[in-house]
């Protein structure tokens, strides 16, 4: 790839991005009412508002992982999502009885996940056990990961698991050990690894970019609304242009 | 003051946001600011390295509550306490690339993932059963047969090659899953996309007290 052509891409790269803010922006800016009502049913985001609501009753706790991804590349942005995840679970759960137990496998996700937890736990004076780290960070690599967070997969007190973020294969360790106590399970990656093996042992899994909308679906936040919008808007455009490109090269035009 | 702070946080995290993404599509030498996005780079690694101590600061202290609460497992907690000082100690007398740093990760580390892994193939055929007895529809037979041909696709009957389960798991990797995996991909991608422009035009403010 010659250096104009690169330029080329990177122009076009940019003028997608800067789009995308300024639809995002105007949306934003022009008012309109956004609604978590409009959204199109997730299964497992029905059943994970069900499960909050059952372990706040039922004096139960529920554990959370944003998984291991650290903020940089592209697990970046799985890891901000499943600390949206991690948010608006700690808020419809967390001033229960039994706080969330937390648990990550990178150190930067464990000092974001202590931070936001302790945040909720401040705004909200919500109770927490002195001396009980608000996230605990079980290993730092793939399968130590996993296996330190087994012994909070499968807690007693534990009715559901949720897992989002960045994950790998090692995500089926953990959904293994939540059958035995019969906990629920939501879990979500980026990860194709991750996902295949969701997809075969998870009843609703939350695929693709369903990881990136829980703060429309937990919170109706008017920000997350308004960027599935125009995620939306984007990705029929580019399925255009790529539909556009096909048509055009089987005419032999490009 | 706390408000002057946190503007202050999220104007120099949306500054550095936009040179670090400028730095990605052009080349930002001519403007001397190339030179100001390598700095902002190692202080990000700096940083992660940081973290790192804390975050086994954090592992420190969840073993240690557990062996000394006795709770359930304290004795893992014991032997993961003590694996950690162990090897601590092996690799600051060793060096990181020293003989028994190696032999540390070429015999305990390794093998144990590597257990683990294969552990893994044996939780995922099980699970997969235990999940379509619960959810048996089209989707879950399409997968089961997937399964089935991509693996027959792949072995050798006594000897022989089962050339047409191997066609035909080259098509099924070449056309289904490579569409499929596209469209995933895209979708992460927009998602990724929308998270940096939330974080860029400061509504995510991860880094916010």
């Amino acid at each position: 790839m010659s250096f104009i052509e690169l330029n080329r891409v990177g122009i076009a790269g940019l003028l997608f991005v800067l789009a995308f803010a300024a639809g995002f922006l105007s949306l934003l800016g022009s008012g309109k009412k956004l609604s978590r009502d409009r959204l199109r049913t997730i299964p497992a985001f029905s059943r994970l508002e069900k499960a909050l609501y059952q372990a706040t009753e039922g004096g139960k706790c529920i554990h959370i992982s944003p998984g291991r991804g650290g903020l940089f590349n592209l697990p970046g942005a799985a890891t901000l999502a499943g600390l949206r995840f991690l948010k608006g679970i700690y808020l419809s759960a967390g001033l229960s009885d039994r706080p969330p137990i937390v648990s990550s496998g990178e150190p930067f996700v464990d000092i974001l996940s202590t931070e936001a937890v302790e945040e909720i736990q401040r705004a909200h004076d919500a109770r927490h056990i002195p001396g009980e780290p608000a996230s605990q960070l079980t290993g730092l690599t793939p399968f130590s990961f996993a296996g330190g967070a087994l012994s909070a997969v499968a807690g007693q007190d534990v009715t559901a698991n949720v897992f989002a973020g960045h994950f790998g294969s090692e995500i089926g360790l953990m959904i293994d050990a939540a059958d035995p106590s019969g906990a629920q399970v939501f879990a979500s990656s980026e990860n194709f690894a991750a996902q295949a093996v969701l997809s075969a042992t998870v009843e609703d899994p939350i695929l693709g970019e369903e990881l990136f909308s829980a703060g429309a679906y937990l919170q109706g936040e008017p920000d997350v609304l308004a960027s599935m919008l125009i995620e939306d808007i984007a990705r029929w455009s580019l399925a255009l242009v790529i539909l556009g490109g096909i048509v055009l090269r089987y005419l032999g035009v490009i | 003051m706390k408000q002057v702070w946190r503007t202050i946080a999220v104007i120099l995290a949306i500054s550095a946001g936009i040179l670090v993404l400028l730095g990605y599509f052009f080349d930002l030498s001519a403007w001397g600011l190339d030179s100001v996005r390598q700095v902002i780079l190692r202080w990000a690694l700096i940083l992660a390295a940081v973290a790192l101590w804390v975050g086994a600061g954090n592992l420190v202290r969840v073993h240690w509550r557990k062996m000394v609460s006795r709770q359930d497992g304290g004795g893992y907690s014991l032997v993961t306490l003590a694996s950690l000082a162990l090897t601590l100690v092996v690799i600051v007398v060793s060096g990181p690339n020293g003989k028994m740093s190696q032999w540390v990760f070429n015999h305990v580390q390794i093998p144990v993932e590597t257990s683990l892994l294969a552990l893994l193939a044996i939780v995922l055929i099980y699970a997969s059963i235990r999940v379509m007895r619960r959810r048996l529809n089209p989707f879950a037979i399409a997968l089961f047969l997937t399964v089935i041909i991509l693996l027959l696709g792949a072995t050798n009957w006594m000897g022989m090659e089962a050339s047409k389960f191997s066609m035909l798991r080259e098509w099924i990797l070449a056309v289904p899953v490579t569409a499929g995996a596209r469209g995933v991909l895209l979708g992460i991608a927009l998602g990724t996309i929308a998270t940096g422009v939330r974080i860029l035009v400061g509504f995510e403010r991860p880094y916010e007290e």
